[in-house]
């Protein structure tokens, strides 16, 4: 903290009011806003002892701590509060800052870009359609978890991807490792011994994809030939970006979907809105969803060199920044009655929620996450008649100050279910 | 009006809607020049900057666009 920060910050620190309320590792809440709320008002910037770090509540600040990826590094990775940057041969995508992030994030923003996730439309369809005739031919009750959004997401990054059938399960196992490392403090990051093995077979990947020749259009086969300025990136690189994607794209979208399903029993009259209209309203559902639980609680940052993160406040090099998606997203400042699910929110109007991010590391998977969240929200209402929540059903959400997750949603429904919608 | 390419600032700035994922960094940079519509950046036509800034605005732009869907080209000068 700068000079004149300091004493601001050492004066709200020490009285009693300006710690932060929020306690992800020690003390989640299954509803944090209430405490993000205390905290945006009370201390917005404010050093968390639980955190260890500088935590950042309001949307323009944290729309900052992302602006200024000069100042804010991502090298100590943004996933876990890392004590010294990852080697330089690791610092890819969530762990590298520009330029080395820029030519990275070249290679990938075709393949994944809104034109080209729009063509993936009929799969997506095919693949939630086979996932709830699935769920039906169980019986009346399934979790949304395990038995639709996770194989829905899996089996869209190995769709785009093109894994093999025999590594499907084992690079699964190793995303939701990848994830679950976020929830207690964690300062081993990639050095995990599983996480590394599994890097080594990915590179292994890349080098078998190589040796087989362009024969496959899928995106791994594009990323092993890429070339940037003549040159082909190492194959540790396009193993980090498969491993980034990976990770995310088989948590981050089942963990959306699950999560705007929860928050629609919440709001019963919002639902029932819904469900009259769904192709009318899926497009806001997944908005306002997102932005009032999107899957991303918060993330990391390091301070490289004095800058500024409010007016007020600055960060000093080596502080460490926590920065809430979730709280920005429920900014009063910006969003009228956040702590409301409310469909009707006029988008055309309002600042994007902080769902995805903002800047350089804005959500790669965006596009890839909106069409599965979409077509899995319109489908999901449209063929299970009834379909909620198991009434009575407490579900639990998994430690850490990154991830906003519940472990399962156990769900009912009025069988059976009606026809498909792709056909 | 708006379309996806304009001379502005005394160059061409265009947009790649096969890229554009619409997330409007660029208007919240620029709301004189983009706007976000059907979830893709537009460009404004007939826009009136103060030469002395114009550039450097939509340099910041260019720059800020996280699908590096926009371009500026300069104009040739004599």
């Amino acid at each position: 903290m700068s000079e004149i920060a300091e004493s601001a910050l050492t004066e709200r620190t020490t009285s009693e009011q300006a710690t932060p309320s929020h306690r992800p590792y020690t003390a989640k809440a299954n509803a944090p806003w209430t405490e993000l709320a205390q905290d945006r008002a009370r201390c917005p910037v404010a050093h968390s002892a639980e955190l260890d770090a500088i935590q950042v509540t309001t949307y323009e600040a944290v729309k900052e701590v992302q602006r200024n990826h000069g100042a804010f590094s991502s090298t100590y990775s943004a996933m876990w509060p890392l004590p010294e940057p990852v080697p330089e041969e690791q610092q890819v995508f969530s762990l590298a800052d520009p330029p080395r992030h820029t030519r990275q994030r070249r290679l990938v923003t075709k393949a994944l870009s809104a034109s080209r996730i729009a063509r993936m439309r009929p799969f997506t369809e095919r693949k939630v359609n086979d996932l709830i005739d699935a769920v039906a031919a169980k019986g009346e009750t399934f979790d949304m978890n395990a038995d639709f959004a996770i194989p829905m997401s899996e089996g869209h990054i190995a769709e785009l991807l093109g894994v093999p059938e025999e590594n499907r399960e084992y690079f699964l196992r190793m995303s939701h490792r990848f994830m679950n490392s976020t929830t207690s403090v964690n300062h081993e990051g990639l050095a995990d011994p599983e996480l590394a093995q599994w890097l080594q077979d990915l590179q292994q990947v890349v080098r078998d994809r190589r040796a087989a020749g362009p024969v496959s259009d899928d995106l791994t086969t594009a990323l092993a030939f890429a070339e940037d300025d003549g040159d082909m990136f190492d194959e540790n690189e396009i193993a980090l970006v498969m491993l980034g994607l990976f990770a995310a794209g088989n948590t981050s979208t089942s963990t959306a979907v699950v999560n705007i399903v929860r928050v629609l029993d919440q709001f019963p009259e919002q639902k029932a809105k819904f469900l009259a209209d769904i192709d009318g309203l899926v497009l806001n559902v997944v908005e306002e969803g997102l932005r009032y639980d999107g899957p991303i609680l918060g993330l990391w940052r390091r301070t490289m060199k004095e800058a500024p993160i409010t007016d007020k406040v600055s960060a000093c090099p080596g502080d460490r920044i926590y920065f809430s998606h979730a709280a920005a997203s429920h900014d009063p400042e910006v969003f009228d009655r956040p702590d409301e699910f409310i469909i009707g929110r006029d988008w055309k109007k309002s600042p994007s929620s902080m769902a995805f991010g903002y800047g350089i590391h804005h959500c790669i998977g965006m596009n890839l996450g909106r069409l599965q969240t979409e077509v899995a929200l319109s489908t999901l209402y449209k063929r299970l008649p009834d379909l909620q929540v198991r009434p009575g059903f407490e579900p639990q959400q998994i430690p850490g100050p990154v991830i906003r997750a519940w472990t399962s949603l156990e769900m009912v429904y009025d069988g059976p279910a009606l026809p498909r919608t792709d056909i | 009006m708006s379309s996806t390419e304009i001379k502005v600032a005394g160059g061409r700035l265009s947009v790649d809607h096969s890229l554009c994922s619409g997330t409007g960094h660029c208007r919240d940079i620029a709301p004189q020049v983009f706007r976000v519509e059907g979830r893709s950046a537009w460009l404004n036509e007939d826009v009136d900057l103060p030469e002395a800034d114009a550039e450097r605005l939509l340099l910041h732009a260019v720059d800020s666009c996280p699908w590096f869907a926009l371009a500026f080209e300069r104009s040739e000068t004599t």
